[in-house]
């Protein structure tokens, strides 16, 4: 279904919405254990989020109606190249999400609340070679309200990710995230906030799925849990009622689906089903949409990377608590339907052109020409050796297919590296028997060329039937392997799912995707060299020997 | 392998009907690869897309979970 709203968007309205915004005053305050919002904060939440701060109409003088507009796994979806499966229609780009949501704002009933759900940052070029400071400047451009922490906020290390909360002009929520080992709260993440708009107070609960870890590089959360989000979301709904919280909303980075009766599936169902005293929840995490209600909750899923927006209204009963559903759907947001907000345009694009000319910046520099190839090469061994080193694996496995061009000798820039691997493949590890080691290199082992290895030394006669082709197996320093024992090995996210038919590794135990892109191991690892004072030199042919 | 519906190690996830065995560490692109490589090839080159049973499009980057029902659909050329 086309949406038009040409005719109501101009630039010079949505100035002004927030001109008039800024004129009034609200009382956004920022809560949880250990952390007090700064003066400048509040000031910004205030003035963002104060665009309806009267109400424009009332049913009764007891009611108001709320406006929570969500945006899900945006994923630094910042420029407009997605288009509509149904319409083939542009939508998206972080300038037309602004703009939808201005409108929102303008035409709005009563006060809007306007919320993120996780994984907002990472996924594009722009915003991860930013690391995610984009998607923040967008974000406080809009004026998000508040924000759940989803599993890809750890992407880049917590020390990134409390770098991106502090430039953040809103809260990031998460109440089930804890550190150590006694219980206690993660004290640099907030499990909830509340905030005031057209004076009524909103309690804004955070939750992560439990699960998250075993998406999230295990370095990246070392010494935090995960706990079940139910019973602590529940604890929390009814101290905000205490302290006055007219509505609670849970952020709730947590996934599901919804079949075609309307019924809702998947853990945001489970979740929600065990929910008390909330109003709403806003999913996310599994790219789906979601419009329905769950244990009478109403509960919403926005899809991903800024192609829908979420708008949910709720009839608020401002005396006495409790609301009602008034209307939820998830629109997409069309580009040429609309005239892109300029300055969220404006600042997208400079974020880019910085970031362009990063792909010239010199890396590292190589000794020799280092080459690949189908057989044993030594880009392939370096390239292992890489993989095997950014996830502290025993022994690592890449196809030779997954690397694209040599790298030449002298200065290896940026570009060069993405020539030499293009796709987006990241570090998975798992735990293989010494059985299903001897089975990968079979499955790689054929007359046309091998596996790249690194961590193991063998023999092969490729001449030889298939699953008989491998003579020996070692580890690098001569042990032979374990046929029971297990080892903890690493390789591509496209391998470990069976890509080129690799059935073996879909077998593997404890299977982890570290979400370590390749090519950034690569990069990193390179650039220590560099810093070192070291050139990169081709390893040894020294892994594969072929008897004849 | 436990075929248990709900271990930590594998989750049940239905692709066109067909049930795989994924680990829930995937992605519904890892889904898709697991169930047809060439399915996967033409939704990354435009010519597909993913969707639920209500026909919304569910991201190539999205979570899976247990149960999980996922269509891949062409994308009608007009």
């Amino acid at each position: 279904m086309r949406f038009r709203f040409l005719s109501l968007l101009k630039k010079s309205s949505v100035i002004g919405a927030i001109i008039l915004a800024l004129c009034f005053t609200a009382t956004p305050r920022l809560a949880g254990p250990a952390r007090v919002a700064e003066a400048g904060t509040e000031t910004r939440l205030a003035s963002a989020g104060s665009a309806e701060t009267e109400p424009r109409a009332h049913t009764g003088t007891c009611d108001t109606t709320l406006t929570i507009l969500h945006v899900t796994d945006f994923h630094g979806a910042l420029l407009s190249e997605d288009k509509d499966f149904a319409t083939g229609k542009p939508v998206g780009g972080a300038g037309v999400v602004a703009t939808y949501i201005a409108a929102e704002r303008e035409s709005s009933r009563g006060p809007v609340l306007v919320l993120g759900g996780g994984d907002m940052m990472q996924g594009s070029a722009v915003s991860n070679l930013s690391r995610g400071e984009a998607v923040i400047e967008f974000m406080n451009e809009v004026g998000f309200d508040a924000c759940a922490i989803g599993n890809h906020e750890f992407d880049w290390g917590v020390g990134v990710l409390k770098a991106r909360l502090k430039q953040a002009s809103f809260p990031w929520v998460s109440s089930n995230i804890f550190s150590g080992e006694k219980a206690k709260r993660a004290e640099w993440i907030l499990p909830y906030a509340i905030v005031e708009k057209a004076n009524l107070k909103i309690g804004i609960i955070g939750a992560i799925t439990e699960d998250a870890p075993v998406v999230i590089n295990p370095k990246s959360i070392e010494g935090l849990r995960f706990e079940r989000p139910e019973a602590i979301v529940n604890s929390i709904a009814q101290q905000l009622r205490r302290e006055g919280a007219k509505v609670v909303v849970v952020l709730a980075h947590i996934g599901g689906s919804q079949e075609e009766s309307g019924a809702i599936t998947g853990p945001i169902a489970d979740f929600a089903s065990k929910l008390k005293g909330v109003d709403a929840v806003l999913g996310g995490h599994s790219h789906t949409v979601v419009s329905g209600t769950v244990n009478s909750i109403p509960v919403m899923i926005s899809g991903s990377n800024g192609i829908r927006l979420g708008v949910m209204r709720l009839k608020v009963d401002t005396c006495n608590g409790g609301s009602s559903l008034v209307e939820e759907n998830v629109r997409p947001t069309f580009a040429e339907s609309v005239e892109a907000d300029t300055g969220v345009a404006s600042m997208v694009e400079s974020f880019r052109k910085r970031f362009a000319d990063q792909l010239d910046v010199k890396i590292a520099v190589a000794s020799e020409p280092i080459t690949r190839g189908r057989g044993e090469s030594a880009l392939g061994n370096l390239i292992s050796d890489i993989m095997r080193d950014a996830v502290g694996a025993v022994i690592a496995y890449q196809n030779s297919g997954g690397i694209r061009v040599d790298l030449d000798k002298g200065t290896i820039t940026g570009g060069a590296i993405y020539r030499m691997i293009p796709f987006d493949n990241t570090i998975v590890t798992m735990y293989l028997t010494g059985k299903q080691v001897k089975e990968a290199l079979e499955q790689g082992t054929t007359e046309r060329g091998v596996l790249q290895v690194s961590g193991i030394r063998y023999t092969y006669k490729p001449e030889d039937p298939p699953g008989q082709r491998i003579k020996s197996v070692t580890l690098e320093g001569g042990e032979s392997i374990s046929p029971n024992k297990l080892y903890l090995v690493a390789t591509n996210d496209f391998m470990a799912n069976g890509g080129d038919r690799f059935t073996v590794f879909k077998e593997g135990k404890k299977i982890r995707n570290t979400q370590i892109l390749l090519r950034d191991a690569v990069i990193s690892w390179m650039e220590a060299r560099k810093r070192a004072g070291k050139e990169i030199a081709p390893p040894k042919l020294d892994r594969a020997e072929r008897i004849q | 392998m436990s075929q248990n519906a709900t271990t930590h190690e594998r989750i049940k996830v239905f692709v066109n009907g067909k049930q795989l065995w994924i680990s829930p560490a995937f992605s519904v692109r890892h889904a898709l690869l697991a169930h047809d490589e060439d399915a996967l090839a033409d939704v990354i080159a435009g010519e597909a897309y993913v969707a639920d049973a209500r026909g919304n499009e569910v991201g190539l980057e999205g979570a899976l979970f247990d149960g999980m029902r996922l269509y891949v659909k062409s994308v009608e050329v007009e």
